[in-house]
């Protein structure tokens, strides 16, 4: 009865960003660093920001998420993230001029709750600096 | 004679002006229909998900250990109500619809939060109580409005203890139909579904609920806005439609009887020349 791959869907309020069939998936979840298989025991869990790494067929494809949830049951996982984009469409430009945004924005005096959203926003943009850059490589060297 | 026929002119005139404003709006909130439908259709499987989530976690959650106050089944008279509408009117029976529908659910305790302008201004009159106001604006409205509300939400559940939360929103069916609609919020109802594995929860079940409890009503919350404006562009689209085409039928009819008339008075000029010889 046991497959040897499960479905797996990625959603975000842009619409759904991932869905297929796939022989793994590692994610960063809030306790650290995981790697779905196959009749992977229902589970939930929260999902710290990170890049979500999708095996298929020895195709790896890298997504970038800012948090979220997980959950898996009957062999098929569900992540839903307020924010996902898949590493070949991430704008590098747009990016560093989110990063330079909100370091200028921190250099600021905030309250608390602008300083928490720039925060991320910095965060966030340079995990995705580095997964585009790490891609790009990845390809060039093909 | 003659200052009929002027008359006649000038309100050709006015009609055709107003049938090109009419066509300008119908235009622009065609271009933004398309824009709020593309975010609502895309927002949708989330939001279903979400949702659908929540309710199998809290099922499978020990709800005795937990206390939540958007869970917690209260015993009070009181309830929040926000209520969605436009801020412009020109929208056909959108926002008539939704204050009637506002008057059937209103009574003295009812604790109103008010997004859009029309809403707000009709609701003073009511027997409830307005807490808020906000403004639904004229784009797409962005994803921080959900924070100011639930910041509000947040401040009267720890204050008062209403026993739930509802939106009054216009639910949009197609570009052809709205229809008012009334959503329960909180407390949210657990969904029992045929029994499946126990889920393992990481960290604890409490933990995990504390954070997907308020992300629940955000992404509800948004998504409810959405659609509502959705709804706003599509009445005010149809309704322009129809403004546009009345007004053309006028102005045909008017010119035609402005010719008559003409015709009319040529024919009588006529006649009294040949009269006269």
């Amino acid at each position: 009865m046991s497959k040897s791959s499960f479905s797996l869907e990625i959603l975000s309020p842009q619409g759904t960003v991932f869905k297929d069939e796939v022989d793994s998936v590692s994610l960063p979840t809030y306790s650290g660093r995981i790697t779905i298989l196959p009749n992977h025991a229902p589970l939930f869990t929260k999902l710290s920001e990170g890049e979500i790494e999708i095996k298929k067929e020895s195709k790896i494809s890298h997504i970038v998420v800012a948090g979220g949830f997980l959950e898996i049951k009957e062999n098929s996982a569900h992540i839903l993230s307020d924010y996902a984009v898949r590493a070949e469409s991430i704008e590098i430009a747009r990016a560093e001029e989110r990063k330079r945004e909100a370091e200028l924005k921190l250099k600021q005096k905030l309250d608390n709750k602008e300083f928490t959203i720039a925060d991320k926003d910095l965060r966030l943009s340079i995990l995705e600096l580095k997964v585009a850059q790490r891609v790009k490589k990845r390809t060039r060297v093909e | 004679m003659a200052q009929n026929l002027q008359l006649l002119k000038r309100r050709i005139k006015t009609s055709q002006n107003i049938a090109q404003v009419a066509r300008a709006m119908e235009m622009v909130s065609a271009s933004k229909i398309k824009k709020a439908q593309g975010a609502v259709e895309n927002n949708r499987p989330y939001a279903e998900k979400i949702t659908n989530l929540t309710r199998t976690i809290l099922t499978h959650a020990d709800l005795e250990q937990f206390d939540h106050p958007y869970i917690d089944q209260i015993d009070s008279p009181i309830t929040i109500l926000l209520a969605i509408s436009s801020d412009k009117g020109l929208c056909g029976s959108l926002n008539t619809n939704l204050f009637k529908k506002l008057i059937e659910l209103d009574n003295k305790n009812l604790k109103i939060i008010t997004l859009g302008k029309k809403v707000e201004q009709f609701s003073r009159k009511l027997e409830g109580e307005v807490i808020a106001n906000f403004n639904m604006g004229t784009t797409l409205p962005d994803y921080s409005i959900v924070f100011k509300i639930i910041e509000t939400i947040d401040n009267f559940y720890a204050n008062n203890k209403p026993s739930g939360f509802q939106i009054l929103f216009s639910q949009f069916n197609s570009i052809f139909s709205q229809e008012s609609a009334v959503k329960d919020i909180l407390p949210i109802q657990a969904h029992h579904e045929e029994v499946c594995l126990p889920y393992i929860f990481e960290p604890q079940a409490q933990g995990i609920l504390s954070e997907l409890l308020p992300y629940y009503l955000e992404v509800v919350l948004y998504s409810t806005i959405i659609e509502a404006f959705t709804s706003e562009q599509g009445a005010r689209m149809i309704a322009m439609q129809n403004a546009k085409n009345n007004a053309f039928d006028i102005a045909d009819y008017l010119t035609l009887s402005y010719n008559k008339s003409r015709q009319e008075r040529i024919t009588n000029e006529l006649l009294s020349l040949a009269n006269n010889i």
